[in-house]
């Protein structure tokens, strides 16, 4: 190395915001009472939740949207760096897609395929931590 | 018909967690240097240059702008990508495509990562999904973890499986000069009790964050036969998307759909009918230990369910019947936007007999992937013939 090479430090700073769409936004009004609102597409049948506005695999808008149950099978988890914080993927009795989302349990006893069930939080605002997570209730 | 097209020449820089005695624009330099001086070329000899990077890694956009004197680009057509971890495969087939098609005799391919001088993981996390991910998942390391997980569940391969990937890796890595991680003396049981990152990947599982630039040449048939005495012929290429979202693709790394086509693809277009036997090296972009063997299933070197008895039966070691990543691989050295063109350089050395102390002897024919986002493939075979 010629000479010393410095470093220049800066912090940026990005202000955001993200529009949920027409079908996000039915699903984000019905967390508020404790509904989760699925996609169905009118030609495949595929359950969505997330729920989907337009079917890119039969190349159609959808039109159906239902409610699903708030139980469902886990399917993966694992537990955050640093934490005693577990999430993983969700799929809601009914459904074809998973939801990824926050997991009570313990790494070591909870195992994938279990039963579990969405947790409420009261004061509920149409996020999607309205849901506070999902607990394990029978193998 | 297309032309035929040829890698002809490779240059890398040492690749390192931070490359302090540099900027961005001198680090590219070092690598576009070498790869010129590899095939005697000057940077005049060049039709034009293609460039991938993973911005705004850096922090910056637009970092092929700043730094275009370094790369020689002043005056010349040039197309920056970024598709994420395949951008280093995706340059590579775009300048494949363009010389196949006849618009140009030599071409340029770089690919660059300061990943120092941002700040990775809140780069990646602006990769998921506002609602859906980044709430709960967003960032590398977890968002493999839960993959892993179900891979695990899978196929019911072990942690000390996973080291023994950790450790293949690490220790090929010392015969290569430029890679970022080099440990000889790396056991299983210290991979096994290395800090836990997310359940179950571990420090040691894990890919590092590199500084590093590759350049490559390519060249049309004519040309490529003056410029190397055994070039590296690309006989196939292929890229296969997934949908990004995973909730969309169950399994997901226990099933990779999109390395499952891609590799099929370029199977069949080389002519290849058993990879395991039929390849003779493969450069994979593998992450993270538990992915090399899901990747072992989905490349087709093994049955479903059988990474973890291919790694511990050494096929895939540098003595073993398929040697993967003698380089070392992702897991030795990871500057995103050079990542997968190191996969493909790497694999053009081992073709062209070029490889030093990590050469795997006899090598006819090479399988280099790229990986993006967390399920798109890109798929490359390279021969000598």
């Amino acid at each position: 190395m010629a000479a010393e090479s410095w470093a220049v430090h800066q912090k940026i700073e990005i202000p955001f915001q993200y529009t949920a769409g027409p079908a996000v936004t039915r699903f984000l009004e019905g967390l508020k009472d404790k509904l989760i609102v699925a996609s169905v597409c009118s030609k495949c049948g595929r359950r969505s939740v997330p729920p989907l506005s337009f079917c890119g695999r039969c190349w159609r808008p959808i039109a159906e949207f239902i409610s699903v149950s708030g139980e469902g099978t886990l399917l993966s988890f694992t537990r955050r760096a640093g934490g005693d914080v577990l999430y993983g993927m969700i799929q809601l009795e009914g459904t074809d897609s998973s939801l990824a989302h926050y997991v009570t349990g313990e790494v070591g006893r909870l195992r994938i395929g279990c039963k579990v069930a969405a947790v409420w939080r009261a004061g509920r605002t149409g996020s999607i931590l309205d849901i506070e997570g999902f607990r394990e209730v029978g193998n | 018909m297309a032309e035929r097209v040829a890698i002809v020449a490779t240059g890398q820089t040492r690749h390192t967690a931070k490359r302090l005695d540099v900027n961005l624009r001198e680090l590219i330099t070092e690598a576009v240097t070498r790869a010129l001086e590899d095939a005697d070329l000057r940077i005049q000899d060049i039709d034009a240059v293609f460039l991938g990077n993973m911005e705004p890694f850096e922090g910056f956009m637009f970092p092929e702008l700043w730094s275009v004197e370094g790369w020689g680009g002043y005056g010349k057509p040039a197309i920056k990508f970024n598709t994420g971890g395949t951008v280093g495969t995706t340059t590579t087939m775009a300048a494949y495509y363009y010389l196949a098609a006849g618009l140009y005799e030599t071409v340029l391919a770089i690919g660059f990562e300061k990943q120092s001088e941002g700040h990775t993981q809140a780069a990646i996390t602006t990769v998921g999904d506002p609602i859906w991910e980044r709430t709960m998942m967003a960032g590398a390391v977890g968002n493999f973890a839960v993959m892993a997980s179900t891979y695990v569940h899978e196929s019911g391969v072990t942690p000390e499986q996973a080291a023994k990937v950790a450790v293949k890796a690490r220790r090929n890595a010392c015969n290569n000069e430029y890679a970022h991680l080099q440990m000889p003396n790396i056991t299983v049981e210290e991979v096994m009790q290395s800090q836990m990152l997310a359940h179950p990947i571990r420090k040691l599982d894990m890919c590092p964050q590199s500084d590093g630039a590759v350049a490559m040449v390519l060249a049309s048939e004519a040309k490529a036969k003056k410029l190397a005495s055994r070039p590296a012929w690309i006989k196939a290429v292929a890229t296969a998307h997934e949908q990004q979202y995973m909730g969309d693709s169950p399994k997901r790394l226990a099933i990779m759909r999109s390395q499952v086509t891609a590799s099929q693809k370029v199977y069949k277009a080389a002519g290849i009918a058993n990879p395991r036997k039929d390849l003779d090296v493969a450069e994979i972009y593998e992450v993270a230990t538990y992915a090399e063997m899901a990747m072992y299933e989905n490349l087709g070197f093994c049955e479903r369910g059988q990474g973890g008895v291919l790694i511990d039966q050494g096929v895939t070691s540098m003595e073993g019947e398929l040697p993967v990543n003698p380089s070392g691989g992702v897991l030795s050295a990871n500057p995103i936007g050079a990542t997968a063109m190191i996969r493909v350089a790497e694999a053009a050395l081992q073709v062209m007999g070029k490889a030093g102390k990590r050469q795997v002897p006899n090598v006819h024919t090479a399988l280099a992937t790229g990986y993006g986002g967390n399920a798109w493939t890109d798929a490359l075979i390279l021969s000598s013939r």
